[in-house]
């Protein structure tokens, strides 16, 4: 599961990143979106969006929670599911 | 039961039925109740059995599309009709309505054939079913059916009177292409009604009378315009319309005055040459990162593309920025469309870009035939 989700975000990162039109740097389960990649806040929110239409599930129901990296936004997605 | 003609029939999921309903019951509980969830498919039935049977009672009959709205404390005494409001101004409450201030002026053809596309609880969906009933028609019942179900019992049955929206209208059109119902009544209503959408209307049906009609819940119709152009003349502002009604625009937004009293109708205006045209509603107005967009102009814009059939753009919530703009589209050459969706999309502030764009075979919309703009 963990493999799966992780996975999932980096493969969208990039499919995000690259419909921009720009180059994509590689993109790892340690990598910040914010700061290592080439995106803005519209990008992290289009990011999200896309996963839970994915996903079915919004770790964000609640209200906000921080994350900066691919692996804590993982985790949130990971703690809806156990 | 006077007011419903003898020829009046009707068929349904369940089947095809005429008179006569069943003898009205007492109401016990001064009321009628009737939730939709209950219905099942015979929804028309059921509905004017619970009208005619609160009017033998003189009670009111309250029709409710959502069980969990809540019944007023204080219930009218005498006959009346509640329906519920959308919602989309506030939580959803019912209003009541005299009879024959639904029922039109006077009967329509008795040889009509109505396709009842609303949902039946729905203020335009319960008008096409009593004008109906007071015309002695027969109504083709079909408010569960998707839009190309809609549109091939359209064809079917033949169906002469249509009351529809304009997002509706124009996912029917894709599955007619040349197959056409004999349309001589049709009616848009519940959506802006745009210039593009009424001139197809009438190169399609070019012998029917098309009007779109502008009504809330709360206040019934207002105005009916049967010029063949969007918005209705400037000079209706201020003058007494339908049942004495009178509308005021004031700093962009509707105001409509009735007997009742004055109500902000939620819906913004402007004055362009002589016309007033529909903006949207003000609640279609997304905040992305602090940056308002308008839904409904953004929406209008993407629809004057050429490879654009029809479009839904609409906003999702998201942690991040608040809302995101999205956008669903119809075209029969994907390819050209997303390219001019992209340049189009270039000349945006990116705020107002759409940043998930799906091709659909069919626009998503409501049980109303709505579009939805907001967190779908």
């Amino acid at each position: 599961m963990t493999t799966d989700i992780t996975a999932l975000i980096i493969q969208e990162t990039e499919n995000l990143i690259r419909a921009k039109g720009t180059e994509c740097p590689p993109v790892s389960a340690d990598s910040r979106f914010l700061q290592d990649l080439p995106m803005d806040s519209l990008d992290l929110a289009t990011l999200l969006v896309t996963l839970e239409l994915i996903l079915a599930k919004d770790p964000f129901r609640d209200g906000f929670k921080t994350f900066h990296s691919v692996e804590e936004l993982s985790a949130l997605y990971r703690a809806m599911a156990s | 039961m006077h007011w419903i003609a003898g020829t009046f029939r009707c068929i349904e999921p369940e089947g095809s039925w005429q008179l006569p309903l069943p003898s009205p019951s007492l109401a016990p509980e001064r009321m009628v109740l009737l939730d939709y969830p209950t219905l099942g498919a015979a929804p028309v039935k059921q509905i004017l059995t619970a009208i005619l049977c609160a009017q033998a009672n003189n009670c009111p009959v309250i029709l409710r599309r959502d069980p969990d709205t809540s019944l007023p404390t204080s219930l009218p005494e005498h006959f009346c009709i509640g329906l519920q409001t959308s919602g989309t101004t506030g939580a959803p409450k019912l209003v009541f309505h005299a009879l024959e201030r639904l029922l039109p002026p006077k009967p329509f053809s008795a040889d009509a054939r109505w396709l009842l596309s609303y949902h039946p609880m729905s203020f335009a969906g319960l008008q096409v079913i009593l004008q109906a009933a007071f015309s002695g028609a027969m109504i083709i019942s079909a408010a569960q059916a998707s839009a190309a179900e809609k549109a091939a019992l359209a064809v079917e049955h033949a169906v002469t009177a249509l009351g529809v929206t304009p997002s509706l209208f124009r996912a029917m059109t894709l599955i007619w292409q040349q197959n056409l119902p004999p349309l001589t009544e049709l009616t848009f209503g519940g959506e802006i009604c745009d210039d593009v959408t009424l001139q197809l209307a009438a190169a399609l049906f070019p012998s029917a009378r098309i009007r779109h009609i502008y009504a809330t819940t709360e206040t019934g119709v207002l105005l009916s315009v049967r010029d063949g152009k969007a918005g209705f003349p400037a000079g209706w502002l201020g003058k007494p319309l339908i049942d004495g009604k009178r509308l005021s625009l004031e700093q962009g937004m509707l105001w409509a005055e009735t007997i009742k009293g004055r109500l902000n109708t939620g819906d913004r205006a402007e004055i362009i040459d002589d016309r007033v045209c529909f903006r949207g509603r003000y609640d279609n107005i997304a905040n992305v990162g602090g940056t308002k967009v308008d839904l409904d102009a953004l929406e209008q814009a993407f629809l004057t593309l050429e490879h654009v059939i029809d479009v839904r753009v609409f906003a999702r919530n998201n942690p991040i920025t608040g809302h995101l703009v999205c956008m669903e589209f119809i075209a029969q050459n994907e390819t050209l469309a997303r390219n001019e969706i992209n340049q189009y999309s270039q000349t945006l502030v990116a705020e107002m870009r759409p940043r998930l764009i799906r091709c659909v075979p069919q626009i998503t919309l409501t049980d109303a035939g709505k579009k939805q703009r907001i967190n779908p």
